[in-house]
């Protein structure tokens, strides 16, 4: 178990939560949450373990897809928030070359409160706007929608498909759907919120 | 010279709301970005100021603010009203942070009832204090009953009620709060701005954040989102005109006019938003304002007689 010392939950999470309301209103964008030298547990990106500090408290639940023991108690220690199944969890933390079974379950909210939808957090490898900053497959993301403005090209490392297909599949009946964060080991984040749409090419 | 906010130096939190509650309205804030024009119902904690005067937009201001970024809050476009200067010194008091008239230099801008006759840009947040944020409750009085209109589209309703005004005075007779549709899906209320602001929320380059502090709801516009207000065929969203009719400080038109009285009963124009005055009176200049196609149609107007007098 590790309590973070170095993190500050005041300024540091406010910080992270305008880098991430930033990205959330401009799908598109890159931020960079830096600043703390935290560490989470193996299997999980700094950049996603800040992400739950900056917004998970007792309120919430979140579900861990891998390493979920180590991931759970990290997060129960530090923001005393409480694990919890895929289909309940408030946020779901997943790994980009998962399964996508744990995001097939996740709340999508209803007509009346869309809204008690689940946040997903995916871990891939690497985040770019320009095609040569990444070596080896990845995919081509045409984003459209608010807060974009015309179309806004992404490329990404580290991510399956399949996950990408089965999120189309949650948010097609909007309002209903789930809202994306992807984060990459260099502690960028994109944001896929569910009013946006997006087409995947293979590279 | 105030020093900089520590965390142990005060007797409260750093804005004041505790850190358990900013995150809670900063996870409904995302849920609100994420459906645009959607009224997301949170907590809406005990503020020093009483419901209904501006708490709402208290909540969003102090959950995203941070210790760099430079507070600026109008009330009816003004800087120096009651309203704006409490919220103004008690937020300064409790993050300390930086101030400003100067709308451009502004980072986050709280408001009420207008939007900066400056245009805003992406690097700015606009936080609007909401009385009524359901745009439906003229004509349908229960809430459960709304939230279901909005989560199956059934707006008839609304637009019956904007046909019968039209059928009775002439024309859709909504002044301030012009209903707008967002994004192709929700009605929403844009708060009590004026008309002449509605257009400025389509596909901007700055975050518009709602909160309603009274009735308990957070909304948002995202940059570059559609935003139209209702309108039929053939009967048209117009702004409100001025014609002929020039600020006696500057002595210029294309922006949003007070009426002041004077004891006699005279009046006389005087441009609304107090930071665009000052600029136009002091420097000499005319900020960049608004690019829509309604205020183009005043400002053409404006150029083609040049020689009105106010």
């Amino acid at each position: 178990m590790t309590r973070e010392t170095s993190y500050d939950e005041i300024f540091d999470a406010q910080a992270h939560f305008r880098l991430i309301m930033d990205s959330m209103a401009r799908p598109g964008k890159l931020n960079v949450l830096n600043g703390v030298s935290v560490q989470p547990p193996g299997s999980l990106n700094r950049a996603s373990a800040l992400i739950g500090l900056a917004l998970l408290n007792a309120d919430v639940s979140f579900f861990a897809a891998q390493n979920a023991d180590a991931i759970g108690t990290y997060f129960t220690a530090n923001t005393a928030s409480r694990p919890a199944p895929a289909a309940e969890a408030d946020f779901l933390f997943l790994q980009g070359l998962d399964h996508p079974q744990g995001l097939e379950q996740a709340k999508s909210g209803t007509l009346t409160y869309p809204d008690t939808s689940a946040f997903i957090v995916i871990d891939v490898a690497h985040l770019s706007l320009t095609r040569d900053q990444i070596t080896g497959p990845m995919l081509q993301l045409q984003l459209s929608g608010p807060g974009v403005d015309g179309q806004q090209t992404v490329f990404v490392a580290g991510l399956n498909d399949a996950l990408l297909t089965t999120l189309r599949e949650k948010n097609v009946e909007y309002p209903l759907g789930v809202d994306s964060i992807l984060t990459d080991q260099n502690d960028r984040i994109l944001c896929i919120p569910r009013s946006n749409r997006f087409v995947v090419g293979g590279l | 010279m105030i020093p900089s906010f520590k965390k142990f130096n005060s007797r409260f939190n750093f804005a004041f709301i505790d850190e358990n509650t900013k995150r809670e309205i900063r996870r409904k804030l995302l849920k609100a970005i994420c459906l645009p024009g959607y009224q997301v119902p949170y907590s809406s904690p005990e503020m020093p100021i009483a419901r209904g005067w501006g708490t709402g937009g208290l909540h969003v201001t102090l959950s995203v603010i941070g210790k760099d970024d430079v507070f600026k809050i109008i009330d009816q476009g003004s800087d120096a009203s009651v309203n704006a200067c409490n919220l103004r010194d008690f937020v300064h008091r409790v993050t300390h942070c930086r101030v400003t008239f100067d709308t451009h230099a502004a980072t986050l801008i709280q408001t009420r009832h207008r939007i900066p006759e400056e245009q805003l840009n992406d690097g700015q947040i606009l936080v609007f204090q909401v009385p009524q944020p359901e745009p439906l409750r003229a004509v349908e009085r229960y809430e459960t009953k709304t939230r279901e209109m909005h989560g199956e589209a059934d707006y008839a309703r609304m637009w019956v009620s904007l046909y019968e005004a039209f059928v009775r005075y002439g024309d859709i007779m909504q002044g301030a709060g012009y209903p707008v549709m967002v994004n192709g899906r929700y009605i929403m209320s844009p708060s009590p701005i004026p008309r002449w602001d509605v257009p400025n929320l389509h596909q901007s380059d700055c975050l518009y954040l709602f909160g309603a502090g009274r009735e308990k709801r957070l909304y948002a516009i995202p940059p570059h989102t559609d935003v139209v207000p209702l309108e039929f065929d053939d009967v048209k969203f117009r702004i409100e005109q001025f014609p002929g009719i020039r600020c006696s400080l500057s002595g210029t038109g294309g922006a949003f006019m007070d009426e002041l009285y004077n004891d006699l009963g005279h009046f006389r124009h005087v441009i609304n938003d107090s930071d665009f005055l000052d600029k136009l009176v002091e420097h000499k200049t005319r900020p960049q304002q608004w690019s829509n196609k309604y205020l183009q149609q005043v400002l053409d107007e404006m150029n083609a007689n040049p020689d009105l007098e106010s």
